[in-house]
């Protein structure tokens, strides 16, 4: 995944903010364990939403233990201690990170290819055994990668039908996270609409890269000169349409906790990120002013 | 039933002022408005019968023998039918139908089964609401904006519009605490308020 749906730190207390680091290091060991020490490597910001949010649903209380990093045997981290929750987290960061791999060794160049190409031969397994954990969302990601490849190679098709594939995806992923049947309806919007945002964000962060590069671009229709501002005017519309509906269907939820993490994320530090993304000029993070 | 102070997130020690303003916060987050022809309103509407229950309940145990309702009853009635309001005059009384009962990709085969030559401004407009519950935003926006274009004098259309480009900007009430509009606030207090003094 790409890390654009991540807190706003700032506005954090101190307590949230430990919380957040707790669950981040709970995903980042059970990935440790499942997958081996490599696949630590393709944990994300966004993942650690979807874990807090896997948390915030769960019946039973969450508690936190300290524990050392073996990557940082110096700091002492909290730790969630049934991180055994987040085992389905990690089997799907895994399975979504490892296409996402697969789609940077075909349209990137360079080391980061050569990097990504390492990196799936490595995981092979890994990502073998996730499948076979999560056989469903392991077909579900499959087919969309495919739908995602077939739509960037076709003709110019909308923004939406761009995202779709993306989005189902996201969404499959998220309605995983519960049993319960009013929940996983409300993920699978949530899912829907954030994973459009994650695409969208991805497009308008790259559209002079791509432009450049002459590459596919869902906000670059037949334009021989792009007006960027325009494009970006746009795309900020699109990004702010979808997140609210985010808010929305997170709204309906039954959070048990970490909704002062997860409103963060939704309300601010995604907010924070699509600014400086649409207004690349202001380079710096505007917090206070707006808030979805 | 449910604990109606558990409902409303607040303990039972909580003043009357306290409970008015934990449910009005709520009554906010759930208001029908937010979620209208979303695929998830009628699970917006659940969740303000349960608010709106709790908070009957707590006022009438509170007054030992009151009857009198003080909450908000907007949802149902005004809001449930209102996707399915004009369909007896309509061409598409059956796809406002399915949308409804938020059947909305059967709504949409039947949309799409129109020639393009027959396609008029409601076309439009319903085919903008069902590529909004689909999650397509803003292809849903450029329909119903073209549904305007077409019947600028339809208020329905036009009340869509509006809804859709205010969620496309920053200022919009979604979710947050402040940014509610001052009109509404001040409605559901005003009504918060008739409920306790009058009786």
């Amino acid at each position: 995944m790409f890390g654009y749906v991540r807190i706003l730190k700032e506005e954090l207390t101190f307590s949230q903010y430990e919380d957040y680091r707790g669950i981040y290091c709970s995903l980042c060991r059970r990935t440790g364990k499942r997958y081996g020490h490599v696949a630590r490597l393709l944990l994300s910001y966004d993942m650690t939403f979807v874990a807090a949010l896997r948390l915030a649903l769960n019946d039973q209380p969450v508690v936190f233990c300290k524990g050392r990093c073996p990557y940082n045997p110096f700091a002492k981290r909290q730790c969630c201690q049934e991180s055994a929750v987040l085992d389905t987290v990690a089997d799907m960061s895994l399975l979504l990170c490892y296409g996402q791999l697969q789609d940077t060794v075909t349209d990137a160049r360079g080391p980061k290819q050569w990097g990504a190409w390492l990196l799936t031969k490595w995981l092979k397994k890994a990502r073998r055994l996730a499948g076979e954990r999560l056989p469903e969302l392991a077909a579900t990601v499959e087919e969309c990668l495919a739908a995602q490849a077939a739509c960037e190679s076709g003709m110019a098709v909308s923004p939406d039908a761009a995202a779709d594939a993306t989005a189902r995806m996201t969404a499959a992923m998220m309605a995983a996270l519960s049993a319960d049947d009013r929940e996983r309806r409300i993920l699978e919007r949530l899912g829907y609409c954030l994973g459009r945002w994650i695409y969208f964000m991805d497009a308008a962060d790259d559209l002079e890269k791509d432009v450049k590069a002459n590459a596919f671009n869902p906000f670059l229709q037949s334009e021989r000169e792009p007006d960027f501002a325009a494009l970006r005017l746009r795309a900020e519309q699109t990004l702010c349409a979808s997140l609210n509906e985010c808010i929305s269907a997170y709204d309906l939820l039954d959070i048990r906790r970490f909704d002062g993490i997860l409103r963060n994320i939704l309300q601010k530090g995604c907010v924070a990120g699509q600014l400086l993304v649409t207004h690349p000029e202001r380079k710096v993070r505007e917090t206070n002013e707006r808030s979805v | 039933m449910k604990d109606p102070y558990e409902v409303l997130g607040v303990p039972r020690s909580a003043t009357d002022d306290e409970i008015k303003a934990a449910y009005r916060k709520l009554a906010r987050k759930y208001h029908p408005d937010k979620y209208t022809d979303n695929p998830l309103s009628d699970l917006a509407q659940e969740k303000m019968q349960e608010i709106n229950e709790a908070y009957d309940a707590i006022v009438k145990e509170r007054r030992t023998g009151g009857s009198s309702s003080g909450s908000y009853t907007g949802g149902q009635s005004n809001y449930g039918g209102g996707s399915t309001g004009s369909a007896g005059s309509s061409r598409y009384a059956d796809v406002r139908r399915l949308l409804a009962a938020n059947r909305y990709m059967d709504a949409e085969t039947l949309l799409d089964g129109v020639p393009s030559a027959g396609r008029d401004a409601e076309w439009y407009y319903l085919k903008g609401l069902v590529l909004y519950r689909k999650g397509w935003l803003d292809d849903a926006y450029n329909h119903v904006q073209r549904a305007c274009q077409m019947d600028p004098y339809n208020s329905e259309y036009r009340n869509q519009l509006n809804r859709m480009s205010g969620s496309r900007g920053y200022t919009t009430a979604a979710g947050s605490d402040n940014g509610m509009c001052d009109c509404c606030c001040s409605l559901l207090a005003a009504d918060c308020l008739c409920s306790l003094c009058c009786r």
